[in-house]
């Protein structure tokens, strides 16, 4: 199939998805709950584009190409509500994230300022008995990324979404924490966590939090 | 909805057996909370992961909340609010001194709120155990411990001979057996032009054919019946006084598209729906018109319930398809679509109940007949409901395309007491809000659209001059925050954040608040976060001043 | 994950097991501060386990060897290099100058780099004279590759682990993937959870056996009766590919009438299968399009280990699943390097490629590069040497990166014959039981300090590069032996392990078009033709045997010498667990101990019960060579009549348990059936050691 993306056209297999397409020809969207490793999710809608013909902008995590189709990553709209959704994001964190995360480094990418919304804030509630691994509960953006790689390809299921709204957070096993859970320890969690809900202890001593703060 | 889990749920439990939601709804009214054990235990019985379970006890509004042994749940739902404004919850928080979503200390009473019981014609509503009482003395009734059953409304019908108001009797299954090819149903169906009466109004025969030519072994009939707009209860009344309409219906679809199976998903805040239903299927099992034989020799048919467990989102096609199968009640993206990955990742006809007990007509009489009953405008009929502010509140049928004056003057009456109509809301909470001034606009698709509503659920909640229009905009709000499922992040933290703007009496920053209704509208993944805008809008457009807007 | 917080990201191959993960390996003040999975690596594709991805803190240990050690009476003392190189050459030269260069024996390690393996083996080769150099893979997959030598002409894996994806079925006989191989038991549960049509074998009920279809839990060491009775059915029920053994194969008549025997019924008084289990797994393997089959250690560590892996074989033979996407025999390796170690020929009857040490034209071809006289005649075997050692033939020792004296069977023979050495050489990166023995401990390098290749359980050759360097005095296991060779005479001008690797393939058919660069991130699967293309698939169109043939094995089950009886009534299976790794010096110098402190006996409620004991309660677990205690825990995963633990703990000692009984053809030990008895001690198990990390 051949699509257009910003104007330059480029080839993409059958069953390709809009991003896909916008890679492959080198243009840039920014993701927030998209992992590789990972079947799309479109939770977080940060990768909005525009789509000639289409009078909404469309998630390109998991909107396939169509022959012809003409996609506009610099879409006004698409760029208008992304931020906004940064920026939405932000306001639910206690605090700005730790600049090496993703979502800091997409809040730069879309020049992300000033918040518009403020308002309720995350509680604090943190998870560091296991030897490798933190949980910090007021740094979930729920974008599921940590859920959806324990079930699809550790298979561990040891992580689940908690709650709804606002609300919505996660959990290892019942709630009692990654060494109370079928954890394997496997760190992938960590790995795919855009914000540093999950890391690793280590690391977070490395940012200069130490671990016994981090216990307090 | 996660294809591992899915596949968990399909390897561990036939159709039927008991989903993991349903098994925890067992536990709230055995013990009256969710505790860890009965997380292992469910996990052990659905061969879900327990981390799996513990997230889908968090969900739903039904499990999520300890209960006492007298557990009072309070309607918030729009007619309730158009009623009281709210003062029967506080009446109720106040006289049995809990907060909502509070269980006494001796476990003997906790008070909830739900939304909405679909007593929206005798508004305000208290349900306690199975009872649901209604009307201005409820809060009274339930405080002294003394709820009484409310009384259901009478549907009727403006039409020549009712479509939808009426008993199902198999004929159209028994013409179409006879008489008709699957695949000549799905076209008649074509024909007829029926369009999903969920709110998406989206072409049925196009579901039809889809989920028809998915290659697979099985498909499945969903019926929706998790109407949870607050302020309509029009499915309810199809449950429940029409059942056999709705199973015909879905045989009727199972026969074209060539599904076994039928699952109704029923919200766990009617009561009376479910059994109504499962009798009904009982007695046309003892027919043979549901059964081993039910769409010919040796083609199965056969229709189970299943629990919602309170959650509005679950109305949504793929919501719905999760909370079937057990899991949290949250919204997938599609593709792939239930046509071709629904019920344990097979195809899957999705409609709601309405839609449903439209066929049996065409099935009978054929798509012309269908299409001359709304001459010129949308086919079919359409069921409507009235809130309590109206002097005849309750469920008509009526063709589209008759004026939403005509619906609230001459249909329902005008309000009661000869109150003035400031405004109406249709269609649901994800419903524009229509201001006295536009009465005229015709009841139908494109009409109401041009004018910022829609159709949806078919539901009309009048609001007098009592309603103040920025603590409707505070309400729904609060609805819409409460009622995300937390997936999408513009609805997750924008409806919250919509909410908290109109909060108290400080003027609302017009432009930020346009700028957030964007977000919502262009981002949400949705029609939760991207219907609520709606409404909003209305009042942005209508009731400026009263909003608050600077 | 981003790396702007390090101060450097190198991708390299993961150390622990035989999956061969990519790791991006993340250091800061020259310590690693994190690891993350490389997302391009071929078997991991973006994962890793807590092994790969956590433990790696032993590499700053303070136990860490960091300067070389040379005895002094009855301790060690520091030496310099020069002192230590010295000891040890005028050591060798003595021996070899006064016993023969057959008095002196090496150890490379299935853990080192293929780099190192060469320099080592070539060492004792070309610089001592002997082919008395072994690997620890002898310990583990020596009969798996003996048998697919026979069976198809070469020895590894016939596919990749892509084919897990590609398979319709799959047969995982004596391996527990998601504890010993995380992350391709993830892949494989992954494919199951999407369809994957899984039997699992084995005495335990494995986690993967919860996704199978069906579980044959065989007693230990009746695994060839199984697939014989598979066998049976495929032929019975129609299930064989004629066409495939008719173009392909040679042998097929012996076999078949072998078969007849192998009633369902039978196979089940034999192993305790159910005879309907049996005939669904057949039909589950035979009626697939595309089917493989996975094994680990619970195959070959047996006394007939490499005559099941042949019946394996068979089994693939008569169904034509060999040779093509998602029709693969996958041994699952134990260790990061067993593939590599043994394919470069650091074993005592082969050169690199499996070419026999008496086999004139390829010792010429090694004459001529390396300009010395080799030897033609086999050298000793692991259990040989120390059976040498103790009979007073063989005389010195250079051991590296192995800890035989604990993970080698029978602990009390090996600690015997390391006394009775003259010399032991270890080099190292701990102290550990075999260095106790030792006259000079060389201080060496992990795999995240150092350049060179590792060979994966696919076959893929994968670039290993540093992240750190070595630390303190420690060096490069590739420039001590290099130093030793010259020092010893033979200058092997190679002075990078890029160096080596270009020795490996000018020697090396399969090597012959491998070179650091082609390797890239993605690495290559021998064999390597000249230009460089490499082979994910072996036999797709004929075996690598005389006239293109597979080779049917006619060979009948046999049962194991060691049965249990009235006074030994339980069968001790031995095996991995997911937070420790073999002997467990990286692992419990790691966090990971915090994971899993102790390790326990698994027994079924019912022996328990006929033994009287509790769960959690201290036994003691006697076989016909040893005894050990150990805590009890109850649990339904294991058949009856069986026990298992696992070997990662010195304090417990597990091996001292095994006896001398080894692989008919390979002389690889049967740690998988010991005959025991266990018995309550009637004492509470100590408290576990207290998690302390010796992090300098």
């Amino acid at each position: 199939m051949r699509v257009e993306v910003d104007g330059a056209p480029v080839e993409v297999p059958e069953g390709a998805t809009l991003l896909e397409a916008v890679r492959a020809a080198g243009a840039r969207v920014p993701t927030l709950c998209f992992d590789e490793r990972l079947a799309p999710f479109g939770a977080c809608r940060v990768c909005l584009v525009g789509v000639e013909g289409q009078d909404k902008p469309v998630a390109s995590c998991t909107t396939p190409c169509r022959d012809g189709m003409r996609i506009d990553t610099r879409d006004p709209a698409a760029r208008r509500v992304a931020g906004a959704v940064v920026e939405l994001v932000l306001s639910e964190l206690p605090e700005p994230p730790a600049a090496h995360t993703e979502l800091a480094a997409v809040a730069r990418e879309l020049g992300v300022g000033e918040l518009r919304w403020t308002g309720r804030v995350h509680e604090k509630r943190h998870d560091m008995r296991h030897p490798y691994l933190a949980l910090q509960n007021e740094l979930c953006i729920s974008c599921g990324r940590c859920v959806r790689i324990c079930d699809e390809v550790q298979g561990a299921f040891a992580l689940t979404a908690t709650g709804r709204g606002f609300e919505a957070n996660i959990a290892a096993g019942i709630d009692a924490g990654f060494r109370d859970s079928t954890c394997v320890s496997c760190g992938a969690c960590a790995d795919t966590c855009p914000t540093d809900a999950i890391t690793e202890l280590s690391l977070l001593a490395l940012a200069g939090t130490t671990t016994e703060e981090a216990q307090a | 909805m996660s294809r591992n889990l899915t596949a968990l749920v399909a390897r561990h439990s036939s159709l039927g057996e008991p989903t993991a939601v349903e098994l925890l709804a067992q536990a709230v009214r055995e013990r009256g909370a969710v505790v860890a054990d009965d997380v292992r235990d469910v996990a052990a019985r659905t061969g879900l992961p327990e981390a799996t379970v513990h997230g889908i006890a968090t969900f739903y509004d039904d499990l999520r909340e300890p209960r006492g042994a007298l557990d009072v749940r309070v309607c918030t739902g729009t007619a309730c609010f158009a009623a009281t404004g709210g003062r029967h919850v506080a009446e109720l928080s106040d006289g049995l001194g809990l907060a909502l979503g509070e269980r006494s200390e001796d476990g003997s009473v906790s008070l909830g709120e739900t939304v909405c019981l679909g007593f929206c014609h005798c508004s305000p509503a208290v349900r306690v155990g199975d009872v649901v009482d209604a009307g201005p003395q409820a809060v009274a009734r339930v405080l002294s411990r003394e709820p009484r059953q409310a009384a259901e409304p009478q549907a009727q019908s403006l039409l020549a001979e009712p479509v939808l108001t009426r008993a199902g009797d198999w004929s159209g299954l028994r013409r179409v057996l006879a008489e008709l090819t699957p695949d000549q149903l799905v076209e008649e169906v074509a024909q007829a032009g029926v369009l999903g009466r969920g709110g998406a109004a989206f072409p049925a025969a196009v579901k039809w054919r889809l989920t028809r030519q998915a290659p697979a072994a099985e498909r499945f009939v969903v019926c929706n019946g998790d109407e949870g707009d607050a302020g309509s209860y029009i499915d309810k009344q199809l449950m429940e006084h029409s059942p056999e309409l709705l199973l015909e219906g879905m045989a009727l679809a199972a026969y074209a598209i060539g599904a076994r199976h039928g699952v109704v998903l029923v919200r766990s805040e009617y009561p009376r729906s479910r059994p109504a239903l499962e009798e009904a299927a009982e007695r046309a099992r003892e027919r043979g018109l549901l059964g081993p034989d039910a769409l010919g020799d040796g083609i199965p048919f056969d229709v189970i319930v299943v629990d919602g467990a309170g959650s509005y989102v679950v109305g949504e096609e793929t919501a719905l398809l999760a909370c079937l199968q057990g899991l949290r009640g949250v919204v997938s993206s599609r593709p792939p679509y239930p046509a071709q990955s629904g019920v344990r990742g097979l195809p899957t006809l999705v409609h709601n109940v309405e839609t449903l007990c439209n066929i049996p007509f065409i099935a009978a009489r054929g798509a012309q007949a269908y299409r001359e009953l709304s001459p010129g405008a949308t086919p079919g009929s359409k069921l409507v409901c009235f809130n309590e502010r109206f002097a005849r509140p309750g469920v008509f049928e009526i063709p589209f395309g008759t004026s939403v004056r005509e619906l609230c003057e001459d249909v329902a009456g005008g309000l009661r007491d000869g109150a003035r109509l400031k405004a109406v809301q249709i269609g649901g909470p994800l419903g524009g809000i229509l201001p006295a001034s536009l009465l005229d606009t015709p009841f139908d698709l494109e009409p109401l659209a041009a004018v910022g509503c829609m159709v949806g659920h078919g539901s009309l909640v009048g609001f007098d001059e009592e309603t103040g229009m920025r603590d409707l905009a505070r309400h729904l709000l609060g609805f819409g925050a409460q009622e995300s499922c937390g997936k999408c992040f513009p609805c997750r933290v924008g409806l919250t954040r919509a909410h908290e703007m109109v909060q108290g009496d400080a003027a609302v920053d017009r432009a930020r608040l346009e700028e957030l209704l964007e977000a919502l509208e262009l981002g949400s993944l949705c029609a939760h976060g991207g219907g609520m805008p709606a409404p909003i809008r209305s009042l942005i457009a209508h009731f400026p001043d009263e909003l608050g807007l600077a | 994950m981003s790396t702007e917080r390090f101060d450097s990201t190198i991708t390299t191959t993961c150390g622990y097991c035989g999956v061969g993960c990519r790791l991006d390996a993340h250091a800061v003040a020259g310590r690693i501060a994190s690891i993350s999975p490389a997302l391009d690596g071929p078997a991991n594709r973006g994962h890793a386990c807590v092994k790969g991805r956590f433990a790696h803190q032993f590499s700053r240990s303070r136990e860490r060897l960091t300067a070389p050690l040379v005895r002094e009476g009855g301790s060690f003392r520091i030496a310099t290099w020069e002192e230590a190189l010295d000891r040890v050459a005028s050591g060798l030269r003595r021996i070899r100058d006064e016993h023969g260069p057959d008095a002196i024996a090496g150890l490379a390690s299935s853990r080192a780099t293929n780099e190192d393996c060469w320099v080592m083996q070539r060492l004792m080769r070309a610089a001592i004279g002997t082919n008395n150099i072994d690997n620890c893979s002898r310990v583990c997959h020596s009969p798996t590759s003996y048998a697919l030598r026979r069976s198809f002409g070469m020895s590894g894996a016939t596919g990749s682990f892509d084919d897990i994806d590609a398979a319709g079925a799959a047969i995982i006989i004596g391996a527990n993937p998601t504890q010993a191989h995380p992350v391709v038991g993830a892949r494989i549960k992954q494919a199951a959870l999407r369809g994957l049509r899984l039997v699992t074998i084995d005495p335990r009920r494995i986690e993967l056996a919860d996704h199978a279809v069906v579980h044959l839990s065989a007693r230990a060491g009746t695994n060839a009766a199984v697939m014989l009775g598979l066998a049976h059915v495929v032929a019975r029920d129609g299930l064989l590919d004629r066409d495939f053994m008719d173009a392909r194969t040679e042998g097929w008549d012996r076999v078949e009438e072998l078969l007849e025997a192998y009633e369902p019924s039978e196979v089940e008084r034999i192993t305790g299968v159910p005879a309907g289990d049996l005939e669904l797994a057949a039909h589950v393997y035979g009626e697939a399009s595309t089917a493989s089959i996975f094994w680990g250690l619970g195959v070959t560590e047996h006394r007939y280990g490499s005559e099941v892996v042949q019946l394996l074989a068979n089994l693939a033979l008569m169904t034509g699943n060999v040779g093509r996407p998602g029709s693969a025999l996958l041994p699952l390796r134990g260790q990061n390097n067993v593939q590599g170690s043994s394919d470069i020929g650091a074993l005592p009857d082969t050169y690199s490629g499996y070419r026999a040490v008496g086999d004139e034209a390829t010792a010429r071809a090694f004459e001529e590069r390396w300009g010395v006289p080799l030897s033609r005649e086999k050298g000793m075997t692991i259990p040989q040497m120390f059976d040498a050692a103790i009979a007073g033939d063989l005389r010195a020792m250079f051991i590296m990166g192995e800890d035989v004296a604990q993970t080698d069977p029978d602990s009390a023979h090996v600690a015997r014959a390391m006394e009775s050495l003259e010399l032991l050489v270890c080099q190292d990166i701990f102290e550990n039981e075999t260095t106790r023995f030792a006259d000079v401990i060389l201080p060496a390098s992990a795999f995240l300090e150092k350049e060179g290749t590792f060979i994966n359980a696919e076959r893929r050759i994968q670039h290993v590069q540093p992240a750190i360097s070595p630390p303190g005095g420690a060096r490069t296991d590739f420039d001590i032996i290099t130093t030793l060779s010259r020092m010893l005479g033979h200058e092997m001008g190679l002075d990078t392990p890029a160096d080596a690797m270009a020795d490996i393939a000018a020697l090396t058919p399969e090597f012959a078009g491998v070179t650091f660069e082609r390797l890239g991130r993605r690495g290559l699967q021998w064999p390597v033709s000249p230009d460089g293309v490499d082979s994910p698939i072996l036999f797709e169109h004929e075996f690598a045997l005389p006239g293109g043939r597979g080779h049917f094995a006619a060979l009948p089950y046999k049962p194991s010498n060691e049965e249990p009886d009235e006074e030994l009534p339980l069968i001790l299976v031995t095996g991995r667990r997911l937070e420790h790794y073999n002997a467990g010096t990286m692992t419990r110098r790691t966090r990971n101990l915090d994971l899993m402190p102790t390790d326990w006996l698994e027994i079924h409620p019912d022996d328990a019960a006929a033994a009287g004991i509790a769960d959690g309660e201290l036994v003691e677990v006697r076989s016909r060579v040893g005894r050990i205690e150990i805590e009890a825990r109850l649990t339904e995963r294991i058949e009856p009549g069986h026990v298992f633990t696992a070997f990662h703990f010195p304090e417990i000692r597990t091996n001292l348990l095994v006896g001398a009984e080894m692989d008919i053809n390979t002389s690889c030990p049967q740690y998988k059936v010991v005959a025991v008895a266990v018995s309550p001690l009637g004492r509470p198990v100590a408290a576990a050691a207290p998690a302390v990390l010796a992090e300098a």
